[in-house]
């Protein structure tokens, strides 16, 4: 289980804040029971289990809306063709040969790969580095494609870093409306310092039910940027830069969307990737139905109303017959 | 449209009543300390109507209202929308213009030729829905401007783009049309169409346009040729985009109107001219109205949850009672 809005979490700090509260006006109200001589032990529990049930609903409540997400449920809606978004990094680590000849010639020969084998798809294509252009908006030409997919390379956009959330925006808004097609986004990327909310617009494409198919170019173990002129890309204090591949993020992203994760550097890894879009285009076609995201924030808001109403209930009832 | 997607429980709105009878009416309640308030027979004290008072009151609804929102958070209030959705192929558009410097004419109010032919093409893209739809340019030379596309707002920016004499000052009609058939070649579309307008002669690329139909021809492409200008000595304005200088003058500009007939009579299209902006509406709306294809459309309901926001606005309530019933008011237990 995971968190769609994990941001939501720092509410929790407001349960301290309540408990705070609760001491202080403890001390008075023991005070003012004393002055009328009623204090017992029945206003003890009863204000301990008052104070209990508040800071169990605070809790829970902030958990509601911090929406746990797990698992995915159907939706129907009639549905045929495909739709392939295809983000593409042109970042300066792309240059980097771990995988040879480089990391940006393997993704462009696996988007050649995909472009010849999902033949009757429409795909856009939008190559992202600190920002995120529509280069080629959702068509059928394969000329265009095919041209594009040639020129890809970091010359393409001045602004430096690997900002995947404008990417994935981006590739996400090129979906043409009032189109009754399926809808799949690919990410080639070699996940190296990504910047922008992930978390925002996974969920975003999770509610959508739009699946991310991530590539992952490039090895954890890393490897130097090349400059072309046979030095190497270096940081601030002179050691040569080692760009990493962080899996765990693209392999979340894709689990969190429905898609699929794979590694370039893995032999069969187009071809396995062009297959699960394939599977799930079928599974679509012939069944109808499509999975989105579900939100699972019933399983705390129904116990949160439940210590809300025994906090209400704490003081009503009686303590004995009288 | 708001809905929900388990009203069920809405039900829990049953326990309102109950609660509110047991929390304020209900004598035998527990959590009460009974006092005695009056001297026998004398008069007694009520509790001052001061603000402290209101302040319950008004801490009383808010909780209230926080409660509400909490249930209706449960009912997972969703906000649905209607969209229609075309579920079958629309027809493949490419649209090819003439960028040459004489659609700088003015003949064609407001400005000029070129303008009024962008803004007709603009009209008919807004009245097309499930094509796809491309343009092509040219001068001396021509250009793919946008890949048929169902994503009108990436064409409309790239229409919005187009400057007269980005590609020279000659007229390449055959290289348009090769251009445009190049890209509608591989398409699957039930149905492809090239759009050309044009003012003047073919006279530049290595394409003649008779040549260039025999080709689109050969990928069932039809290919719908309409001449624009009036007759005549027509003023024409031009302005430089680097340095803003204008240039003004006078030209006479002749299309070919028989070789554009027999473009489209080689494909099985059409052919208009279109002397006045009027006429040139007048043309897009036959285009219109010659390519609508019967389609299967459906549709489909999208719905986004809205739930979270009342579980905010909802906790946001209870938890600010809670705070003010303690701190301010000192309540307890």
């Amino acid at each position: 289980m995971n968190w769609a809005y994990p941001a939501s979490l720092w509410g929790l700090l407001v349960v301290p804040l309540a408990i705070t509260a609760a001491v202080i006006a403890g001390r008075k109200g023991r005070r003012s029971l004393n002055a009328i001589g009623r204090n017992s032990v029945e206003w003890q529990v009863r204000s301990f289990l008052r104070n209990l049930a508040m800071a169990v609903f605070i809790i829970l409540v902030v958990l509601a809306a911090s929406e746990p997400r797990s698992g995915r449920k159907p939706v129907t809606g009639e549905r045929s063709g495909l739709d392939v978004a295809v983000a593409f990094d042109v970042s300066r680590s792309m240059l980097a040969e771990d995988l040879s000849p480089s990391r940006l010639d393997r993704s462009v020969t696996a988007l050649q790969q995909m472009l010849r084998s999902l033949d009757d798809s429409r795909f856009s294509l939008i190559p992202f580095k600190g920002d995120a252009l529509l280069m080629v908006p959702m068509t059928e030409d394969r000329v265009v494609l095919d041209m594009w997919a040639g020129r890809l390379g970091p010359g393409l956009f001045t602004h430096p870093g690997t900002d995947v959330e404008a990417a994935l925006r981006t590739a996400r808004d090129s979906f043409p409306k009032g189109d009754g097609r399926n809808r799949v986004l690919v990410l080639i990327t070699d996940g190296d310092t990504l910047s922008g909310r992930i978390d925002r617009i996974s969920r975003d494409l999770a509610e959508e039910g739009i699946p991310v198919y991530t590539m992952a170019v490039g090895t954890s173990e890393g490897s130097t940027i090349p400059l072309g002129d046979g030095s190497y890309v270096k940081d601030s204090t002179g050691h040569p830069v080692v760009s990493r591949t962080r899996m765990d993020i693209l392999k979340r992203l894709a689990e969190d969307t429905g898609g699929s994760f794979h590694e370039l550097s893995r032999p069969g890894a187009t071809a396995d990737l062009i297959a699960d879009i394939e599977e799930g285009r079928e599974f679509s076609e012939s069944r109808g139905i499509r999975f989105v995201g579900v939100n699972r924030y019933r399983i705390f808001l129904i116990p949160s109303l439940f210590f809300l109403l025994f906090f209400l209930l704490v003081r009503i009832i009686p303590w004995r017959r009288r | 449209m708001l809905s929900f997607n388990e009203p069920g429980w809405f039900a829990l709105f049953l326990m309102f009543p109950v609660l509110i009878w047991a929390r304020f009416i209900w004598r035998k309640r527990g959590g009460r300390i009974i006092f005695p308030y009056r001297v026998w027979g004398g008069d007694g004290f009520r509790p001052p109507r001061t603000w402290l008072r209101s302040v319950v009151v008004f801490t009383d609804i808010l909780y209230c209202l926080g409660s509400v929102a909490l249930i209706a958070a449960l009912a997972g209030p969703e906000i649905t929308e209607k969209e229609e959705v075309y579920l079958s192929r629309g027809i493949d558009i490419i649209i090819v213009l003439d960028q040459s410097p004489s659609m700088g004419a003015k003949d064609f109010p407001p400005v000029n030729r070129f303008d009024t032919a962008r803004d007709m093409i603009r009209r008919f893209i807004a009245g097309r829905s499930g094509d796809s739809i491309g343009l092509v340019t040219f001068g001396s030379d021509a250009v793919l401007r946008c890949p048929p596309t169902a994503d009108y707002a990436w064409l409309s920016e790239r229409i919005d783009e187009l400057e007269l004499r980005d590609l020279g000052d000659d007229t390449a009609i055959g290289m348009g049309l090769a251009v445009a058939t190049l890209h509608l070649a591989n398409s699957t579309a039930p149905e492809k169409i090239i759009l050309l307008l044009t003012d003047g002669d073919d006279n530049a690329g290595e394409i003649r346009p008779e040549m260039a139909a025999r080709l689109a021809d050969d990928q069932k492409i039809r290919i719908y040729s309409i001449g624009i200008g009036s007759e005549g000595e027509v003023p024409i304005e031009l302005i430089n985009s680097e340095n803003g200088t204008v240039t003004r003058g006078t030209i006479v500009t002749n299309f070919d109107e028989d070789q554009l007939r027999s473009l489209a009579d080689v494909t099985g299209g059409g052919y208009w001219r279109a002397n006045s902006p009027g006429a040139l509406e007048t043309v897009f709306q036959a285009v219109d109205a010659l390519e609508s294809v019967v389609r299967r459309v459906t549709v489909r309901v999208s719905s986004r949850p809205v739930h979270r926001n009342l579980v905010i606005i909802g906790s946001l309530l209870v938890a600010v009672v809670y705070l003010i019933r303690k701190l301010l008011l000192g309540e307890t237990p």
